[in-house]
C-alpha cells in the first residue's frame, strides 16, 4: 500500500548574507499513513515547522524548496497548479497553528469562518453548512454551539479558539492534519483536552496527523512514530516506544535526560546539554551535534553521518519491527550517528567518494 | 515578630477594566486574599493556569501593581505600597527575572552597559571598580568575559537569560522573583539555566519566588509550592506534600494533565483526571468554591460556601471542603 504522504529528500534553502545558501531543512524524508500520528520534535530553529510548511507549499519568502518530492496519495504536490493547490489545502489537508488568535479572522463571525470552507470545498448550501458547523462545534466540545456561531473570535478564550481552529481544520474531513505546536499557547489542563480531541479525530476519521512540538512529553504521549530533528535534519526516527524507551542518538538521549519527569526521583542537578544548537548558516563540518555531544569521537568532526538503521538489534525489537512493517510500511528505527551505528559514517563516506 | 524574609498577608489586587465595545466597566479581582511566607535561602514555587494571578503577585511585590488590600513585609518591615526613593531602595533587596529575555534587555546596550547601569544605581555598597564587578557577575552566571562587549542580538536565548540573571544579581538582592524565567527556553538550555539558579542559591543564600506553569520544573526548583486558581492559593505545602500527596482536586487534576515522556506502554496509560471546561473568568468568579464548575467532587456545599484554607492531615494547607486523606484512598 502507498502511504498517504511521502516526503523524500526535502531541502528548504534560505539565502545567507554572504551570497550563499543555508539548508534550513536538509534532506528530510518520511512517510505518513492514514490514521497514523507522526510527531516531529526539535528545538527552536531545528526546521520542524519549516518542514511542515514546505509540504503544504507555504515556505515563507525568501526561503525556497530547492530539492525533494512530496507525494500526497501518489500525486506530486510540488507540481500542483495554484488552483489545485487551493482546493487541496482545506479539503484534503489542513493545518492547526500555535496561536489561535492570529489564525482566526477577528472581524468575521465564527460561523462564517467554518461554513466558508464547507461551501467552497464541499459545495454545501447555506443551511446545510450551518447545520454541519453546529455539529462540528459540538464535536470539539463547545457548549451552546448554535448561539456561538454568531460570536466573534474575541468572545472565545484561548482553548475555545483552538477548538474552533480544529473544527475549521476538520470541517472537510481532511486526510492529513498538520498541527504545529497546537497546545503550546494553552494551559496544561486545556492542552490535555485538545490532545484528546486530535486523538479522536485520528482514530474516528482515519486522519493522518503530523504533530509538531518542542515538548517530547506531548509528542510521546500522543504519537505512534517520532522524528527527532536537529539543525535541519532528522537525526533519529522510530516508534514512540523506540525513541523513548531505547534512544540511540546522543541528542535524543540528552534531550530525554534533560526533561524533568514527575514520576522520577528529583535529581540534585539536571543533566543538561552544554552549548547551543548551531546558528543559521553556521553548520560545522562533520556532525552538527558534535560540539555538544558527550560521546564525540574524532571522526564526528570530519564525517557527516547518514541516517541509517539503528544497530540496537534486540530480539523483541526485530519482531515488533516486522509486525509493524507489514502494518503500514513503518520503517525501522533510524539514527544519524556514527558512534551509535558505524554504518552512518561508512555510508556517508561512500556518498562523498561517489 | 516573624523571622521570615518575606511575609505576604491577605494580599488583594483588583484591576479596573474600562468599558469597551460590547462590555461594561468592571472590576477584576486578580488576586483574592493570598498569604504566604518565604524564608531566606529557600524557594517558593507558584503554579497555576494563565489568569490565575501568579504573575500579578510578583508584579505587586515589585511595586509595579498596587495592592488594593493586605500587606507585604520584607525583613519584618512593611513594604506595602512604597513609592519613589523608598521603592527604589526596596527593589535592591528584591529583583525580578522575566520570561522573555528578548524583551527585557535593551537591544542597543551592550552587556556591560546593561550591567553597569544596574551597578551604578546601587545605593549601598558603592562599587569601587565597576568594570571588575561586571566581569565578576559574568563569571557568576557562567559567561566568558568576552560577552561584555556584545549586544543582545548576538546572544542566544539562554545567554540572554544569563545576562538577565547577572543584572538581577548586580544589586546584591536577597530575593529574586522568577516569573516563568525558563519557559521561553529550549529544553536543553532550560536545564543549564535551572542548574545555574540552584548553584547561585547555594552560593549566595538567595531566596526565590519561582513562578511557573510547568509543574515538573517546580518540582525540581521549589522547597514549598503554592497552587493558584482564580486569584487564590488553593493548596500550599512542601514540595513532597504537594507532589506526592496532593489534597486539592485541582492540584490532582493539574498533576495528571502533565504529559509524561516515560509512558512507554501506551496501552496502559494512567487513568487521568480530566478536567472539563476551562478556567472561569476572574471578572465574574463562580459562587462558593471557584473551582466547583470543573470539580469532579463538587457537592451542593461547594456551590454556596467558599472553603477556607485549612491544614490537612498530610501536612499542607488546602482550601477544599473535601480535602481529606481518606477521600484520596477511596477515590483510588
Amino acid at each position: 500500500m502507498t502511504a498517504l504522504l511521502e516526503v523524500s529528500d526535502l531541502v528548504v534553502d534560505f539565502p545567507t548574507s554572504s551570497d550563499g545558501v543555508f539548508h534550513a531543512v536538509d534532506r528530510v524524508s518520511f512517510t505518513v499513513s492514514a490514521g497514523e500520528r507522526v510527531g516531529i520534535v526539535g528545538e527552536s530553529g531545528s526546521g520542524k515547522s519549516l518542514t511542515s510548511q514546505a509540504l503544504m507549499r507555504l515556505v515563507p519568502s525568501p526561503g525556497t524548496v530547492s530539492q525533494g518530492t512530496v507525494l500526497f496519495e501518489g500525486e506530486d504536490v510540488m507540481s500542483f497548479s495554484p488552483k489545485k493547490l487551493q482546493t487541496w489545502r482545506g479539503s484534503q489537508t489542513a493545518m492547526v497553528f500555535q496561536d489561535p488568535m492570529s489564525s482566526l479572522n477577528p472581524l468575521m463571525r465564527i460561523g462564517r469562518q467554518i461554513t466558508e470552507s464547507l461551501q467552497v470545498h464541499l459545495g454545501l448550501s447555506k443551511a446545510e453548512s450551518r447545520t454541519r458547523a453546529i455539529e462540528l462545534l459540538q464535536k470539539v466540545g463547545i457548549p451552546d454551539a448554535e448561539s456561538r456561531l454568531s460570536d466573534f473570535p474575541g468572545a472565545f478564550s484561548g482553548g475555545m479558539r483552538q477548538r474552533v481552529c480544529i473544527a475549521i481544520a476538520t470541517a472537510c474531513s481532511p486526510k492529513l492534519l498538520i498541527a504545529d505546536e497546537p497546545t503550546t499557547a494553552l494551559d496544561v489542563t486545556v492542552q490535555a483536552q485538545v490532545l484528546d480531541l486530535l486523538d479522536n479525530m485520528a482514530s474516528e476519521l482515519n486522519t493522518g496527523v503530523i504533530l509538531i512540538s518542542h515538548d517530547l512529553g506531548v509528542i510521546s504521549s500522543f504519537c505512534d512514530r517520532i522524528l527527532v530533528m536537529y539543525a535541519g535534519r532528522i537525526v533519529e526516527q522510530g516508534t514512540a516506544e523506540q525513541i523513548v524507551g531505547d534512544p540511540q542518538h546522543p541528542y535524543t538521549k540528552a534531550l530525554l535526560a534533560s526533561i524533568l519527569k514527575l514520576g522520577e526521583p528529583i535529581p540534585r542537578r539536571l543533566r543538561s546539554i552544554s552549548g547551543a544548537p548551531p546558528t543559521a548558516g553556521h553548520r560545522p563540518a562533520g556532525c552538527s551535534f558534535a560540539a555538544r555531544c558527550a560521546s564525540v569521537i574524532d571522526t564526528c568532526l570530519t564525517i557527516d553521518p547518514a541516517l541509517v538503521p539503528a544497530e540496537n538489534t534486540r530480539s523483541t525489537n526485530t519482531t515488533a519491527m516486522s509486525a509493524t512493517t507489514t502494518f503500514a510500511g513503518t520503517p525501522e528505527q533510524l539514527v544519524a550517528c556514527g558512534v551509535a551505528a558505524p554504518a552512518a559514517f561508512a555510508i556517508s563516506e561512500g556518498a562523498t567518494a561517489a | 515578630m516573624s523571622t521570615s524574609l518575606l511575609e505576604v498577608n491577605d494580599l488583594e489586587v483588583t484591576f479596573r477594566r474600562s468599558a469597551g465595545p460590547g462590555r461594561k466597566a468592571a472590576s477584576v479581582p486578580a488576586v483574592r486574599g493570598v498569604s504566604f511566607q518565604l524564608e531566606a535561602g529557600t524557594t517558593l514555587g507558584i503554579a497555576g493556569e494563565s489568569g490565575s494571578g501568579k504573575s500579578t503577585i510578583a508584579r505587586t511585590l515589585m511595586g509595579i501593581n498596587t495592592p488594593s488590600g493586605g500587606s507585604m513585609n520584607l525583613n519584618g518591615e512593611d513594604v506595602t505600597g512604597l513609592k519613589g526613593r523608598r521603592l527604589a531602595e526596596y527593589r535592591q533587596t528584591m529583583q525580578m527575572i522575566f520570561q522573555d529575555p528578548y524583551d527585557s534587555l535593551d537591544p542597543r546596550m551592550t552587556v556591560s552597559q546593561t550591567l553597569l547601569e544596574a551597578i551604578k544605581l546601587r545605593k549601598t555598597n558603592k562599587p569601587v571598580s565597576p568594570m571588575a564587578e561586571v566581569h565578576e557577575l559574568l563569571d557568576k552566571v557562567g559567561l566568558s568575559r568576552s560577552f561584555a562587549s556584545r549586544k543582545p542580538r548576538e546572544l542566544s536565548g539562554g545567554q540572554r537569560q544569563r545576562v538577565s540573571i547577572a543584572r538581577a544579581l548586580s544589586v546584591d538582592p536577597r530575593l529574586i522573583l522568577c516569573d516563568e524565567a525558563v519557559s521561553a527556553l529550549d529544553v536543553s538550555v532550560r536545564a543549564q539555566v535551572l542548574n545555574l539558579l540552584k548553584d547561585l542559591q547555594e552560593e549566595l543564600g538567595l531566596a526565590y519566588l519561582f513562578i511557573s506553569h510547568d509543574l515538573s520544573t517546580l518540582r525540581f526548583m521549589a522547597d514549598y509550592v503554592g497552587i493558584m486558581y482564580l486569584g487564590k492559593i488553593v493548596e500550599l505545602g512542601t514540595r513532597d506534600e504537594i507532589f506526592d500527596r496532593p489534597q486539592h482536586p485541582y492540584t490532582r487534576a493539574l498533576l495528571s494533565a502533565v504529559p509524561e515522556p516515560l509512558v512507554i506502554d501506551r496501552t496502559v496509560r494512567l487513568p487521568r483526571v480530566r478536567l472539563t471546561g476551562e478556567p472561569p473568568s476572574s471578572t465574574n468568579p463562580p459562587s462558593g468554591c471557584s473551582f466547583h464548575p470543573r470539580c469532579p467532587l463538587a457537592q451542593d456545599v461547594c456551590r454556596t460556601v467558599s472553603p477556607a484554607a485549612r491544614p490537612t492531615a498530610s501536612g499542607q494547607v488546602a482550601a477544599c471542603h473535601f480535602a481529606d486523606p481518606e477521600l484520596v484512598v477511596a477515590e483510588a
